[in-house]
């Protein structure tokens, strides 16, 4: 290794220079502890957004059923159950009809004087 | 059976020896609900066979000794349905209907049919919308045939809507088809219009050879509904529309995979239920979920719980509806034992390996397709898919054996 004498104030100088280009350690631990910071607000703020979707996660089925007070839950239930009822009933009547019509037709047929010709131009139903 | 129709309305009338309990083709009770219906968005000057045949699609469960049409049918189609069903049918009297030339997609929009549209980039679709009926009470207003036509309106292809509240002829189980053939009602009657010669249906091979829909678990190469051979297969071809099953020699999985990658899979909706997508919380969506994540290969997603009612038939013993898409899924979704199939895992040996043969297609539908479009088909299969080989072909003809 070759050791060449330089003059102190050139010497000064060269590292005045490089010093300048290169962020001196007190400023790096400063950008450290700034990013710390950052990230720990941010959990901070994730935390708080978590429990903020928690919260309306939780508070929309509760939000859902509307006010109905006891009166009109009682039509309410009372109309559902016609309409079940009704429809219900309505099932057993378009049937009895299929089979009324079954034997009609049964009967018509052992009648006497036939009535074919008439009773094919009628609908079914 | 004695059976009017009145423009598109129809209406009919049971004999003596009818019972409201029948049977559908596929010997699932069925009770009758009332005895009208009506089909709108069709002309009402088609061929007597196609008034007969649409007719036959919905009071066939309920007719026990003969059929009496109000306009004469031809004598192919009176043959076809004493072979078939054992029934006298008649007034004999017309000319046969010819096969037209088109080939028409009965399109759902479920990922089934829409594979099926893949197949033939060129054929029209007929879309069956639901209407209610004006004498029956509608009780199912979450089935949004609404938003199914809309979707099936954006897919660009020529379409015809047709409007039927025919599922409401049926009281029990529930409001549906009276036979799973009465979805093809109003093409039928728009047949000679659009001039077809077939009609192509989503049924797949689970569907067609492995005895799928209410379940027998065999392989049903006989498949009274779906081969071309079979009791419907016939009355179809006498009336000059083919039955076709584009897709009938693939899986789930693979109509899944072809839907989910076509030109149409922003318009595909396996749900009856969503409106702006699939509502993901029935037993369908949880289904078809299945299929997907094994053919993306991920994670099952679904926000139903082993607890929800439509888990129900997972957590017991099988045999399960679909099995061998459940067998698939079983081996395919990773985690799948930590979701609510984690049960069924203890019934299967499943493996890769051991499902592989759900990935290509079975020759025998190809070569069952008509002649005309056989080729087309095969050609796509060829192409996109595969065929089975031997081993994997055996795996299809010994199912539930």
């Amino acid at each position: 290794m070759m050791r060449v004498l330089v003059p102190a104030r050139l010497r000064k100088a060269v590292r005045t220079w490089f010093d300048s280009r290169y962020i001196s350690i007190a400023n790096h631990r400063q950008d450290i502890r700034d990013a710390l910071w950052e990230v720990q607000t941010l959990r901070r703020e994730m935390v708080t957004l978590q429990s903020e979707v928690e919260r309306l996660r939780n508070a929309r089925p509760q939000a859902a059923p509307p006010k109905v007070d006891k009166l009109d839950k009682a039509k309410l239930d009372d109309t559902h159950r016609l309409a079940q009822e009704t429809a219900k009933a309505l099932d057993g009547l378009l049937q009895n009809e299929v089979l009324i019509w079954q034997a009609v037709d049964d009967l018509r047929a052992r009648l006497p004087t036939p009535s074919a010709a008439k009773e094919g131009q009628q609908p079914c139903a | 059976m004695r059976v009017t129709w009145t423009g598109t309305d129809l209406s009919f009338r049971l004999d003596p020896d009818d019972e409201i309990t029948g049977k559908a083709s596929d010997d699932h009770p069925v009770k009758l609900a009332t005895n009208s219906c009506s089909i709108g968005g069709v002309p009402d000057d088609a061929h007597p066979d196609l008034f007969a045949l649409a007719a036959w699609t919905i009071v066939a469960p309920w007719t026990r000794r003969s059929v009496t049409f109000d306009r004469a049918i031809s004598a192919e189609l009176a043959a076809a349905l004493h072979d078939g069903w054992g029934i006298e049918a008649g007034p004999v009297g017309a000319e046969p209907r010819g096969a037209g030339r088109t080939l028409a997609i009965s399109y759902s929009g479920g990922a089934d049919s829409v594979a099926a549209a893949t197949v033939y980039p060129q054929a029209p679709f007929v879309h069956f919308r639901r209407v209610p009926h004006r004498r029956v009470p509608n009780r199912w207003p979450h089935y949004r045939s609404d938003v199914l036509a809309k979707l099936a309106a954006k897919t660009g292809r020529e379409l015809n809507v047709v409007t039927s509240d025919l599922e409401f002829t049926l009281a029990e189980p529930r409001p549906g088809y009276p036979e799973h053939h009465a979805v093809a009602a109003g093409a039928l009657l728009m047949a000679d219009r659009l001039d077809l010669g077939g009609l192509g249906f989503g049924y797949e091979l689970g569907s067609r050879w492995l005895g799928g829909g209410r379940y027998l678990w065999r392989y049903t190469p006989d498949n009274v509904m779906w081969s071309p051979h079979g009791r419907w297969g016939r009355l179809f071809a006498a009336a000059g529309v083919h039955l076709v099953l584009p897709v009938g020699g693939v899986s789930e999985a693979v109509t899944m995979r072809l839907a989910t990658r076509s030109d149409l899979k922003d318009h595909v909706r396996w749900c009856l239920r969503g409106t702006d997508g699939p509502c993901r919380l029935c037993g369908k969506c949880l289904y078809k979920e299945l299929i997907q994540a094994a053919v993306e290969r991920r994670p099952l997603d679904t926000p139903i719980t082993a607890d929800r009612p439509v888990a129900r038939k997972w957590l017991r013993k099988p045999p399960y509806g679909g099995q061998e898409m459940i067998e698939y899924g079983l081996a395919r979704v990773p985690g799948i034992d930590k979701t609510l199939f984690a049960g069924a895992l203890d019934y299967f040996e499943v493996s890769e390996e051991s499902t592989s043969w759900l990935e290509h297609c079975y020759p025998k539908a190809i070569e069952e397709i008509p002649a005309q479009w056989r080729d087309e088909a095969a050609a796509f299969m060829a192409a996109n898919v595969g065929f089975m080989t031997e081993e994997e072909v055996r795996r299809v003809e010994t199912w539930g054996s």
